[in-house]
């Protein structure tokens, strides 16, 4: 009864605030609302490390080279061009000429030293720095004149150019810090708990076709807003103007309401995922280990699990079979030739009857006798994924194997995961941010955290993790991108293969739009439906109405 | 105290055959709990279904009635061992007082204040992974039975230090009564209509504690229903107004919290 | 033990924790077969007599020096186990209100059956003829029906009169009945006066009868004490009491009495035999 008091408090005070926000906030000029779903960590961009401060950084830092995130080129932003070394350590920039920060401090190849100087401290504590980090040594940056900028690494580093995209300017000598910036928008107002005040940057480089300056929006305001209930009623009241990363119950509520307004931008990078625990230390019977060590098994699982009906039944359609750990949105590095997820129970049972496994009365039992069930943990409250684990658990009893599903609060199962190793199989999601594999590092490197079915490994366990070991470290050893994708895309397919993460789905990248804002191109990338914020519009006569 | 009897009668009698509806929920319904018809997800009642499916398309009605299996069954045992448990030590503090009633009150207070869903989550996390789903709905029940004493301690407490200072514990010492005679026959016949009053306010405690926690993804694990992870599914209410009989579970529970308050005889009826 | 010795004397004091002295030097002598009065305010500590009789005070946190001789054993130096064998059987007592003396809860039949299983071990017929002697002793029926009630189905005087059939379940040799008619009314009082006058003299209980009202204990009884701020300041039989009051409370007292405003007495003086009184009593 005291949780449901606390829960009906809890109610009340959300109610409270709800009827406490003024409907439909007086307007002046022209202002994009929506929402943060965290408080932003920092605004200092050399420091981003979480979604919320990334968003702030994306809107207002200025970058040499810009990541479309529609057809996900490069593009010049304030390098006007780039050449990169044949031996891929050294990148020479040539900058744009008369650009201003915010603050009016002019903007000049010193402000790029300055900026990647800092960030390649190792005093800072850049995660943003780390990715340029492959070697022992220092960085070397000249300024042989005020629109050229020469960085030298003293290792190679593959995809370098992208990397940049991360890289917001600083300037060296404004008073402002890093207040004062070069992108879009500055940050001008910040409530902490409440919202970010971002207002139009007047020395914005950019102008569009017809020489207007861009971006056209005046203001932007960032509700720092974690309840995403409210946000879609926010919305829905017309007080925010769009959405990201929205679920897809949400969305397919919001489809029903009002269709124009749900954007679905197709396939998305993030995906939910399934493992066994393969690890020597865990605190498993060794018939166990033995199956999840058993690649058929695995197979066999993978072969046995309905993803088709997965994304249908749990993501009402807005979601599709996953190949591997690279979304097909990620046009450059998915591997086109990989196999096609498929559901068959029958070449699942072949393939268990092969490794040792048979049927007794509608129960698989292995080759010592013991029926073949186990435990998949997933995280408490997340509806989705229980779902998802009930599903797998009727496909599963299918080819005779008893699952049983067990939710556990994030911190107990992180717990479990990574120290004490104490599970059978867990059920989890991964957010991809980086489309270079070289962000997957510790993913795929037998010694790195983020192997999560056995992480740590002094050496590697099995001779196809020995391979993959090797194909990671020879692409990040590469300039030469077709190298590295081929490298890439035999990774993709020993994972195919050994099914060490059975991959179940690809979540669509689901985004509201109000018929209010016009140029909105929601894509799968992050910021979906923000990217292209500079050519954004409000229609002033929906404005009026939006109050309603 | 016509109407009252009546309404008694008729709610005992509601009881039962919701309790009858979870014991025999075999034959009731042709469909397994589990079952999931994946073609029909969230399918509006019909002769097939009665209530219609849920977002796994697994029948609605069937898991109302095996729900109702797990929460009828088991709120009372959780509620049996809380009030045993609350009448002893309640007794106990009322009847012995001293240093042994401010420490069995102190304990009270303080696993009242003691948070009964971090415990539970504790509890979970320290439960092995591989019990059963109707281990683990067992041990739920008994662990809020184990946890869920306090509140009942302090009424019983009450009771038990009225009766120590009572004429009539005086008279039954005064007429030279044996101690197993004044407690069997003198305390605990004073003390029974304050015990089965706790036991019956707490079974739809605990039916609802138990939903509280499966909205929580603490109760009774997938795919054992109960009315608390069916309440779960219903929990977006915007889309209550278009399917109606989504409420059912919820309405099924009300019924069963308001007969629970009018089956036993009021305190006046009771003299 | 001689015939002559009293059937209880007592010269005790009693302290509580928290308040000294609650009685001083209080000497009582009761002989058997005699009613003795003892008349007090309330507050002037009648119930601590009573319960300090019953050897019923140590749960009570005081303490009570003296001796306390009951057919010339001191209660006092008597085992807890020693007292239970005493209580109920040879030393009895009636209270004030049967509602709360009465347990709410059992049946009139199953309390008294509770009373005769404290002191008997015998079959269930035995007690059954006890039960209906002590109910015919109180002019209650002793029916299956009378028997299944609850102690609230009865009247006033009906519950007084089970209460007193529990006490002489064993035919005590004293009764105490501590403020016994206070909460009846006139009625009911009167005849529960005859009734405790009748018993004493059908079963030979000698009867120490604790009131405020000296009225109805003139009308009873054989001698009178006057307790006063935990102390007896005087004793005599009732003639000498309302004859001539030694004690200034005494004589306040005795002043205070109503007069019967119809039939006036020249003195306000009642002298008769008890019985006679009591009738004179009946109408108040």
């Amino acid at each position: 009864m005291r949780c449901s008091r606390r829960s009906s408090a809890l109610l009340l005070a959300l109610f409270s605030f709800l009827f406490s926000t003024p409907a439909g906030r007086a307007q002046s000029g022209e202002e994009l609302h929506f929402c943060l779903h965290s408080e932003p960590k920092t605004f200092n961009p050399i420091l981003v490390d979480d979604e919320a401060s990334e968003n702030v950084r994306y809107l207002t830092g200025g970058v040499l080279i810009r990541v479309n995130r529609q057809t996900q080129a490069l593009e010049p932003a304030l390098a006007e061009s780039w050449q990169v070394s044949r031996d891929g350590r050294k990148i020479t920039f040539h900058l744009r000429k008369g650009l201003y920060f915010s603050d009016g401090t002019p903007f000049s190849s010193e402000d790029v030293a300055f900026t990647m100087r800092l960030l390649m401290d190792p005093e800072t504590h850049s995660a943003t720095g780390d990715a340029f980090r492959t070697g022992a040594g220092s960085i070397a940056v000249q300024t042989p004149s005020p629109d050229v900028v020469v960085v030298s690494f003293p290792a190679l580093v593959a995809g370098l150019e992208r990397l940049f995209d991360q890289v917001a300017i600083l300037s060296s000598k404004s008073p402002k810090k890093e207040m004062s910036v070069l992108g879009p928008y500055y940050v001008s107002d910040y409530v902490p708990g409440s919202y970010v005040l971002l207002r139009r940057n007047l020395n914005y480089w950019k102008h569009d076709a017809q020489g207007k300056p861009l971006p056209y929006i005046e203001t932007v305001r960032l509700d720092i807003q974690r309840n995403r209930d409210i946000e879609l009623l926010r919305f829905r009241r017309g007080e925010l103007q769009l959405i990201n990363r929205l679920d897809a119950e949400q969305f397919d509520r919001l489809q029903k309401d009002s269709p124009g307004v749900a954007r679905n931008a197709g396939t998305g990078l993030d995906g939910e995922e399934l493992w066994f625990n393969q690890t020597a230390a865990a605190n498993l019977p060794d018939y166990k280990k033995k199956w999840f060590q058993t690649t058929a098994f695995r197979q066999a699982v993978s072969l046995s699990i309905n993803r088709t009906d997965l994304a249908r039944v749990v993501f009402d359609g807005y979601a599709t079979p996953a190949y591997g750990p690279v979304s097909p949105s990620n046009h450059f590095w998915f591997n086109t030739s990989l196999p096609a997820p498929k559901h068959d129970p029958q070449a699942a049972l072949l393939l268990l009857s092969r490794g040792g496994f048979h049927l007794e009365n509608g129960t698989l039992k292995d080759s010592a006798g013991h029926s073949v069930e186990f435990t998949v943990i997933t995280n408490s409250g997340n509806t989705t994924r229980e779902k998802m684990a009930t599903m797998i658990q009727q496909d599963l009893s299918e080819i005779g194997i008893a699952l049983k599903v067990v939710t556990l609060d994030f911190p107990s199962l992180i717990e479990r995961i990574t120290r004490t190793f104490d599970y059978d199989a867990c059920l989890l999601g991964l957010v991809n941010t980086d489309l270079d594999p070289n962000g997957q590092m510790t993913v795929w490197l037998s010694s790195g955290e983020d192997h999560q079915w056995n992480p740590h490994q002094k050496s590697p366990a099995t001779p196809w993790e020995a391979e993959i070991d090797k194909l990671m470290q020879e692409q990040a050893s590469t300039p030469d991108e077709k190298l590295r994708k081929a490298k890439f895309d035999r990774v993709q397919q020993i994972v195919a293969e050994q099914q060490p993460f059975i991959y179940l789905i690809n979540k669509n990248a689901l985004s509201a739009v109000s018929a209010s804002l016009s140029g909105a191109a929601p894509v799968a990338l992050n910021p979906q439906a923000f990217w292209n914020i500079e050519t954004l519009r409000l229609k002033p006569s929906q404005e009026m109405g939006a109050s309603k | 105290m016509k109407v009252r009897r009546a309404l008694r009668f008729l709610c005992r009698g509601a009881l039962l055959a919701t309790l009858a509806l979870g014991l025999f929920a075999g034959s009731f319904t042709p469909y397994s709990y589990a079952h999931q018809f994946r073609g029909i997800p969230n399918a509006a009642p019909s002769a097939a279904h009665w209530l219609g499916t849920d977002a796994l398309g697994r029948d609605l009605f069937t898991r109302l009635v095996y729900g109702t299996r797990v929460s009828l069954l088991l709120a009372p045992a959780a509620a049996l061992i809380a009030s045993i448990i609350a009448a002893i030590l309640g007794a106990i503090a009322g009847l012995r007082g001293g240093w042994l009633e401010k420490i069995i009150l102190a304990c009270a207070d303080l696993s009242m204040s003691l948070p009964l869903l971090f415990v539970l989550i504790a509890l979970r996390s320290v439960l092995p992974l591989d019990v059963s789903p109707v281990l683990s709905v067992i041990a739920t029940f008994l662990a809020l039975g184990l946890i869920g004493w306090p509140a009942s301690v302090r009424v019983v407490w009450a009771a038990s230090r009225d009766l120590r200072d009572s004429d009539h514990l005086l008279l039954a010492q005064a007429l030279g009564y044996r101690r197993s005679q004044i407690l069997f026959h003198q305390v605990l016949p004073c003390l029974r209509p304050v015990f089965l009053a706790q036991f019956w306010i707490s079974i739809p405690l605990f039916i609802l504690t138990e939903a509280t926690l499966s909205m929580l993804g603490l109760g009774v694990m997938e795919p054992l229903p109960s009315w608390g992870n069916l309440l779960r599914g219903s929990e977006d209410f915007s889309a209550m107004a278009a399917n109606p009989w989504r409420l059912v579970p919820l309405l099924v529970l009300v019924h069963t919290v308001i007969c629970f308050q009018f089956i036993f005889p009021g305190s006046e009826e009771i003299a | 033990m001689n015939i002559q010795d009293p059937l209880l004397a007592a010269n005790f004091s009693v302290d509580y924790r928290s308040k000294t002295s609650v009685l001083r030097n209080i000497s009582l002598r009761i002989q058997r077969q005699e009613i003795l009065g003892l008349v007090g305010q309330s507050g002037s500590g009648k119930s601590t007599l009573s319960l300090a009789l019953m050897g019923l005070l140590s749960s009570k946190s005081a303490t009570v020096h003296g001796e306390i001789l009951f057919r010339g054993e001191d209660l006092l130096k008597c085992s807890e186990k020693g007292l239970r064998s005493i209580r109920g059987k040879e030393i009895s007592i009636v209270l004030q209100s049967p509602l709360s003396a009465l347990n709410p809860a059992l049946s009139i039949g199953s309390q008294l059956a509770e009373a005769w299983k404290a002191h008997e071990q015998g079959n269930d017929r035995e007690g059954q003829s006890s039960i209906q002697s002590a109910l015919t002793s109180v002019a209650l029926p002793h029916d299956k029906e009378f028997l299944r009630r609850r102690p609230s189905q009865l009247s006033v005087g009906q519950g007084q009169r089970v209460s007193i059939a529990m006490a002489i379940l064993h035919r005590p040799a004293l009764l105490l009945a501590d403020e016994a008619t206070s909460a009846l009314d006139p009625i009911t009082q009167s005849e529960i006066l005859t009734l405790f006058a009748r018993l004493n003299r059908e079963l030979d209980t000698a009867i120490l009868y604790i009131s405020h009202d000296l009225l109805s204990v003139a009308a009873l009884c054989h001698r009178i004490c006057i307790l006063h701020e935990g102390q007896i300041v005087e004793c005599g039989t009732s003639e000498a009491i309302f004859g001539s009051p030694q004690h200034e409370y005494t004589r306040k007292l005795v002043a205070a009495l109503p007069s019967p405003p119809l039939k006036k007495t020249s003195n306000g003086r009642q002298t008769q035999s008890a019985e006679r009184s009591l009738e004179e009593v009946a109408p108040y």
